[in-house]
């Protein structure tokens, strides 16, 4: 019992991670119906860019991590100037295939500069140590993941709700000709999108290295992102986080009664099983079309 | 961005591709045959090539990349110093191989008619799947780390700087049984990266039990976006090792520090009341220290692959501190890091060797790889890399890393656990009692 | 297809013609010599990126037909050419049946997977048919790596025998071209073909609007798992070739990155039609052979540069080229060549 709960907690918690990876996601997904390849690569750069504030610019740790956000706030911001603007009403799938090339940009641009570290040092600022609540352990790090990566989750969904840019997002999600008419630049809402879905996954990013330290290794929470958020459903926030929590318990599950490499692939088959029986998702708008 | 500029980006770059052909006819064609009438002057070739694959972007990075900058400072300092080898200017060609196997095999293609022999550090794919090509193309590597069939069945003239990770579990064992004072089995948990070279030591356990050891538990971590091993950990820890012998890489290893000690495991030996020792393989340098957190790699035993300089005395700290800051000075490292891996700087004075005894033999016009894996590595006996002990290689044993020691890691330093020890070939041992590992 | 000037269709055989004018057939027939002929005065370096390119091609063709004709997206193309490469290596090794049996036969098991996993997009449409796909790719590479292991090897090199026709073996690549060249073409003819089937419209009609197909009394399951049964047949011919021509492969040659880059070409080529995955493969396999050929001249230029620099610029270069050209055309350059085409047939006239 005690292992069952051991597992359950430690896939929340790396839910947690994949959570924020998904957000990002899924709010572009959203707003612009673009299915963001690059997402793993923004997560990437948001690690680096924080670690080598506090490493090598040596800036302090709170500073760095703001530093660093606001950075990759207005590298989001940039991206939908060029290349996106231009890409504006082309067929999705070319969309995906510029996400696709941004995101080897991205991974050449950490490698250009960062590339000679074998491995990048990273500043730690979650403490180290544990919490033994009924048995089970709960190391700092992931109590800390879980705990920044809700109150990340909560505050934009109070944002997404409540102000009003957060109602413009809302409305750009259900068309964007509508928005035109009502005279709200779609364009300048875009680029707010994909500056806080760069925060998100900065943020994400920074979590993750107090983790597992920074390295190339952080683009792949981009691919977990993905399955998480098609699991809850691609046009819901609050499904993007429940779909990644379910990827993490489920994910530690079969790692724990299985074991034997299939802790990656475990997901994916319940996920196969889950879109024959729920297609698009759990919390997914579905388009109902009946012959 | 107009489409115009756009149209003119294209333009410009489908006459960049046109141009290819022209790219590639300006590179050097294989030696070829020499005619019959040679001249009885040498001539010397404008430079020789040496090969270098690693993987500088992709996920072994850490573990690949500081044997490899090794390798290529030894040369440039080589080219300053001396002009090479016997005065001809290595050409060192080095080919990113981003653990991707696609790159691997195009890199090899593209470039293995320039270069003579070359080096692969961690790139087990690599050895795996152009075995057969090296055969063929008589091409002599020098492989380090890793785990495949080449390491059972190399072609001639390969030789193996690193040895592979079964080898490391054997060495492992010898160090485990070494101290073990109870009578009853040490018990042994195995603990992989999901990597190909990470999953090698899956043919070890024969071994290991032949040597009296029992492998209680064996658990694959997977090294793409993982975020907790909690859950293989605490299977891991209910089967009570003794020892945990490990090939997981930088970031897994963080990990699972960090949850060994939430777990409230203490590492080191069962004599001194402590819960197991796990043996770290792919060495320590500061750069990963600083990635990890110094509270949480207290008493691990890290595998130190290469030769220590203070083995060979004065003379080795002298050549050591020199290479670590012409390394400084080609890389335009800052002062305070830490210099590669040891082994990269002897490994490529061996390749340099093996090219010029080569040479020597058959002449420069004539150098080709087969020449270099015939005439080259072969001969390497007593050689001094001025580094580190004597090498000789021979056919029956083309290793040229023969001792390993232990380093453990404790209060903020690492201290030296013992003597070296040789490393066995677990394959050959394998082979020799009629199961090779697969059929 | 636009026609030249003063050619005009009168029959429904006319109409249909995939090789319509004389000047179709002129260089139909050149283009066969041409292809033909190449290994008699190409640089033999050359080779292995040509057969990859066409092996590639073979696969990227059959997953247009998916993607472009039936409108269904699959990231897991990579993961049934494994499956074909497998089964050929398997069967070739194990029962030791020749190559030109192998194959097809690879290409039916693939297919037979296909459909298995086509079997989803009776219930799910667009993107989140793409995930059954991402599901799909690594479910069977791990069902080939770890319950497998035995037979496949797991994840370490499965090697495999030369094709032969009696004692002539392909073992070289100039010889391997002519085995791939002729696959290649003939898999792209019928591709051609299956344009102008009742199959081919049926799968247009799909994609175009799935409900309104079903109305017309097209039965959309069987379109779309016939869809996926003939891409994955592609898929297991082009994995075929791919075992038997490397000799030597992996899991890792089939990864996600390889299943994103197959859509990748796809789309750079153009949807639609069948020069569009052409065109696709062949643009990003010559701009990755011309990152990888020039880096070394970057090295002599920029001498201060640390290799981790060299290496990022190859990557820089490749996605800013992708980028810049689905800037320019993202409809992809076919539809830039059937542009090319209108407008110097009716030059100086613009219209």
């Amino acid at each position: 019992m005690a292992f069952f709960l051991q597992c359950i907690f430690s896939g929340l918690t790396a839910g947690a991670v994949y959570g924020l990876a998904a957000l990002g996601f899924v709010l572009i997904y959203k707003t612009s119906g673009i299915f963001n390849l690059a997402q793993g690569a923004l997560i990437m750069m948001g690690g680096y860019l924080y670690s080598s504030l506090a490493i090598h610019v040596g800036l302090p740790l709170w500073v760095s991590i703001i530093v660093c956000l606001l950075i990759m706030g207005v590298i989001g911001y940039s991206l939908e100037w060029f290349p996106l603007r231009p890409m504006l009403g082309q067929p999705h799938l070319s969309i995906i295939m510029v996400t696709l090339a941004l995101s080897i940009f991205f991974s050449a641009v950490v490698t250009w500069i960062w590339g000679e570290f074998s491995v990048m040092p990273t500043p730690y600022f979650v403490p180290s140590g544990n919490l033994d609540i009924f048995g089970v352990v709960v190391t700092m790090n992931l109590l800390w993941s879980f705990v920044i990566a809700g109150a990340i989750t909560i505050i934009f969904i109070l944002f997404f709700q409540f102000s009003s840019i957060g109602l413009n997002m809302r409305a750009t999600a259900e068309g964007h000709q509508i928005v035109r008419s009502m005279g709200i630049s779609v364009s300048a809402i875009i680029a707010i999108t994909w500056a806080i879905a760069s925060i998100i996954g900065a943020s994400g990013g920074i979590l993750a290295s107090q983790i597992r330290g920074v390295d190339p290794g952080l683009a792949d929470y981009g691919l977990k992102a993905v399955g998480g958020a098609i699991i809850g459903g691609l046009d819901s926030i609050h499904g993007a986080i429940i779909g990644c929590l379910i990827v993490g318990v489920l994910e530690t599950l079969a790692g724990g009664y299985i074991g034997h490499g299939i802790k990656e692939v475990f997901p994916y088959i319940i996920l196969v099983i889950a879109i024959v029986i729920k297609p698009y998702g759990l919390y997914g708008l579905e388009r109902i079309e009946r012959i | 961005m107009t489409r115009k500029l756009g149209l003119i980006y294209c333009i410009v770059f489908c006459l960049m591709l046109l141009t290819t052909p022209l790219l590639t006819s300006c590179t050097p064609q294989q030696t070829p045959t020499p005619s019959p009438a040679a001249p009885p002057t040498v001539v010397k070739p404008k430079n020789v090539g040496m090969g270098a694959f690693v993987d500088m972007t992709g996920p072994v990075r850490s573990m690949s990349y500081p044997g490899h900058v090794g390798y290529v400072t030894y040369w440039r300092w080589l080219n300053e110093t001396k002009g090479g080898i016997d005065g001809v200017p290595i050409n060192i060609i080095e080919i990113d191989t981003a653990y991707d196997i696609k790159k691997m095999r195009s890199g090899y293609d593209q470039y293995k008619s320039q270069f003579v022999t070359c080096e692969a550090q961690g790139q087990s794919p690599f050895f795996d799947s152009l075995l057969k090509n090296f055969s063929e193309d008589k091409m002599p590597v020098f492989a380090a780390i890793g785990g495949s069939d080449a390491f059972l069945y190399p072609p001639t003239g390969w030789v193996f700087g690193g040895a592979n990770t079964s080898d490391y579990f054997a060495c492992y064992a010898d160090f485990a049984l070494k101290n073990w004072k109870e009578s009853r089995k040490p018990r042994v948990a195995l603990l992989l990266g999901d990597y190909p070279g990470g999953r090698f030591p899956l043919f070890c356990p024969p071994y290991l039990e032949s040597r009296g050891m029992e492998v209680v538990s064996t658990e694959l971590l997977p090294y793409r976006g993982m975020t907790s091993a909690m859950d293989q950990l605490l299977r891991m820890t209910q089967a009570k090792p003794d020892f945990v012998f490990t090939t997981i890489i930088v970031p897994q290893l963080v990990i699972v520090l960090d949850e060994l000690k939430g777990m409230g495991i203490k590492l080191g030996p069962k004599s001194e009341g402590k819960d197991f020792e796990l043996i770290y393989s792919y060495g320590f340098d500061k750069d990963m220290m600083a990635t990890m957190r110094p509270e949480n790699w207290d008493n691990i035993v890290v595998f130190n692959g290469s030769y220590d300089f203070r083995y060979y005395g004065k003379k080795g700290y002298e050549f050591y501190t020199l290479m670590t800051d012409k390394y400084m000075e080609y890389f335009n490292v800052p002062k305070d890091r830490l210099a590669p891996s040891i082994a990269g700087f002897y490994a490529g004075a061996i390749m340099a060797e093996a090219v010029r005894l080569a040479a020597q033999k058959v002449g420069w016009d004539k150098l080709n790889s087969e020449a270099v894996g015939l005439y080259g590595y072969p001969n390497i006996k007593d050689f001094e890399t001025g580094l580190c002990p004597k090498v000789t290689l021979s056919k029956e044993d083309p290793r040229t890393h023969m001792g390993i020691m232990f380093r453990l890691f404790k209060d903020g330093t690492s201290q030296s656990l013992g003597e070296f020890s040789d490393i066995p070939w677990v394959f050959k041992w394998l082979d020799q009692h009629g199961k090779p590992y697969h059929q | 297809m636009s026609l030249p000037c003063g050619t005009f269709n009168t029959r429904y055989d006319q109409a249909f013609a995939i090789f319509r004018t004389k000047t179709h057939w002129v260089l139909l027939i050149a283009f066969i010599i041409f292809i033909f002929t190449v290994p008699l005065f190409l640089n033999p370096q050359f080779f292995s990126v040509i057969n990859i390119m066409m092996i590639i091609m073979i696969a990227v063709v059959g997953l247009h037909i998916l993607v472009g004709y039936c409108g269904q997206i699959s990231f897991g193309h990579a993961a049934f050419m494994a499956i074909g490469a497998y089964s050929s290596a398997l069967m070739m090794n194990h029962f030791g049946l020749s190559f030109w049996i192998c194959m097809p036969l690879a290409g039916l098991i693939t297919a037979a997977v296909g459909i298995l996993f086509g079997l989803p997009s009776v219930r799910v449409k667009g993107l989140y048919l793409a995930l059954v796909s991402i599901a799909a790719q690594f479910i069977i590479i791990y069902v080939i790596e770890t319950p497998l292991q035995g037979v496949t090897g797991g994840q370490w090199a499965l090697r495999t025998a030369v094709p032969k026709i009696g004692d002539f073996a392909f073992d070289t690549p100039p010889k391997f071209y002519y085995l791939i060249a002729s696959i290649t073409i003939l898999m792209i003819f019928l591709a051609k073909n299956l344009a102008r089937t009742k199959t081919g419209r049926n799968f247009v009609a799909v994609r175009d609007n799935d409900i309104a197909a079903e109305v017309m009394g097209i039965n959309i399951v069987t379109t779309k798992v016939l869809a996926f049964a003939i891409a994955s047949f592609y898929a297991g011919v082009a994995g075929s070739l791919w075992a038997h021509y490397q000799r030597a492969f992996t899991t890792s040659d089939f990864s996600m990155l390889q299943s994103i880059w197959f859509v990748g070409m796809v789309i750079v080529g153009g949807m639609g039609s069948t020069l569009g995955p052409i065109l696709g493969t062949m643009f990003i396999t010559l701009l990755d052979q011309f990152v990888l050929r020039f880096t070394p001249t970057m090295t002599k230029v920029l001498p201060t540069l640390t290799a981790a620099q060299i290496s990022s610029f190859g990557m820089f270069l490749f996605a800013a080229v992708i980028i810049l050209f689905l800037v320019w055309e993202p409809r992809g350059l076919a539809h830039r060549w059937q542009i090319f085409k209108a407008s110097y047939r009716l030059w100086p006239f613009a219209y």
